[in-house]
């Protein structure tokens, strides 16, 4: 019988607790848990996270993996106020927004959100601010618009696109914390695609109508073209940055739902580990070693099926695996 | 033939329902019902369907449930009103792999 020794040429090390720092392949047996580890490159995946309270679709998103945020939506047909925050693990409830509404753009972080534009019930200007208990009126869009998507922070955030009259809008807007401004325009009028990065390095990617495929990356000023998806999407959840995002789920031209992942890194995008339930009308948040898509309808119905689920998004890496375990 | 997936029935509860090393390992296919797909035959998947207590399904029994969530859909959909069809189509037919 083949031996470890015999293979390797030494034996599995016996050690008290794990090395600090192992390299790829080592493999060790850990004397005090009683277990035979091993360190390994893991590819990326997605993991099940907790569920929210109220069940959405087409809300806004913002935060980190570990500190998310999800606010307005519609629940199931009708739009709702409430905000929920992500610990990482589960969500609890939040200040309700002053204005139920869906289809909105969202930015920031757990503790300086920002929701504007949106349906409540008809289309709004409005803007809020969320302080990590309540929110605030902020500045108004320069016009009513929903299917709109956002990026950056609460103090230099970044709206784009939208459907501000039935058409798609390639206007683009930027905040400073108390008013909007118009910025560059974007090449492709688009809404309901996904959105990543900065106020001064963002990106727009896919989007309707039509299902796009292209990205466009802006510097603070003007919008040039990027790489293209490899799907053509929209009603997807975006996040990251300009040179390093995601686009997961959403509405494709070859499934109404679909669980297609893809990571940008500045040029092209790649397809990556699929979302475990495909969805669209998602929100997302986070980056691409820890991000979170969260929410949205997992069947294609406009009256329900909005979802709960929350899915934890992670690069892979290096790691610490238990033989037998993992 | 030989399966290429196998079909269990188990609710999502959430943080771990599915972890990452499990997700790295094999590929995992949410669908209506709480209908989970996974690799047959594959080490991994049986653990899985072990630790979420998951009720394991013939490809049969496994189609039909989705079916009649999406039939149940789709009459809901055919329900709405002109304009809400408008902002979407009708929920699509799932056929199941062996």
């Amino acid at each position: 019988m083949a031996t470890y020794k015999g293979i390797k040429g030494f034996n599995i090390q016996t050690v008290s607790s794990d090395p600090p720092a192992p390299f790829a392949g080592q493999v060790w047996y850990n004397s005090t848990s009683a277990t035979v580890k091993y360190f390994a490159v893991q590819s990326a995946s997605w993991a099940t996270g907790g569920n929210l309270t109220t069940a959405r679709r087409m809300l806004g998103g913002a935060g980190t993996q570990t500190a998310g945020l999800a606010f307005g939506g519609r629940a199931p047909s009708t739009g709702t106020n409430a905000t929920e925050e992500y610990n990482g693990s589960a969500w609890t409830n939040g200040g309700n927004m002053g204005t139920a509404k869906s289809e909105l753009g969202g930015t920031g972080t757990q503790t300086a959100g920002l929701a504007f534009g949106g349906d409540g019930p008809s289309k709004t200007n409005t803007t809020e601010e969320y302080n990590g208990s309540s929110w605030t009126g902020g500045g108004n869009l320069s016009s009513a618009t929903n299917k709109v998507v956002g990026t950056g922070t609460q103090t230099a955030g970044l709206s784009i696109g939208g459907e501000p009259s039935g058409n798609p809008t390639a206007l683009t807007q930027e905040y400073n914390g108390s008013s909007w401004t118009a910025g560059g325009t974007l090449g492709t009028g688009r809404y309901s695609m996904g959105a990543a990065g900065t106020q001064t390095a963002a990106l727009a990617f896919g989007g309707d109508p039509g299902k796009k495929t292209n990205t466009e990356e802006y510097n603070g000023t003007s919008w040039t073209a990027g790489g293209v998806l490899n799907t053509a999407v929209a009603e997807q959840a975006g996040f990251g940055l300009q040179t390093a995002a995601i686009s997961a789920g959403g509405f494709s031209t070859s499934s109404p739902i679909t669980a297609v992942t893809e990571q940008y890194d500045g040029s092209s995008w790649t397809t990556t580990a699929n979302l475990n339930t495909a969805r669209k009308q998602v929100a997302g948040a986070g980056s691409t070693t820890a991000g979170l898509a969260f929410a949205g309808t997992t069947a294609n119905n406009p009256s329900g099926e909005k979802s709960v689920l929350t899915e934890e998004f992670s690069s892979g890496g290096p790691a610490t695996l238990t033989v037998g375990t993992d | 033939m030989t399966k290429t997936y196998q079909y269990c029935v188990a609710e999502n509860w959430g943080k771990d329902f599915i972890d990452h090393n499990e997700s790295s390992r094999i590929t995992f296919k949410g669908l209506p019902g709480n209908v989970w797909q996974v690799p047959a035959y594959n080490k991994h998947g049986n653990l899985w369907i072990a630790k979420v207590a998951g009720s394991v399904k013939t490809l049969a029994e496994a189609q039909a449930i989705v079916s009649a969530e999406v039939t149940a859909s789709q009459t809901a959909w055919d329900a709405l009103s002109d304009e809400e069809k408008g902002n979407s189509s009708r929920p699509a037919d799932i056929t199941l792999e062996e």
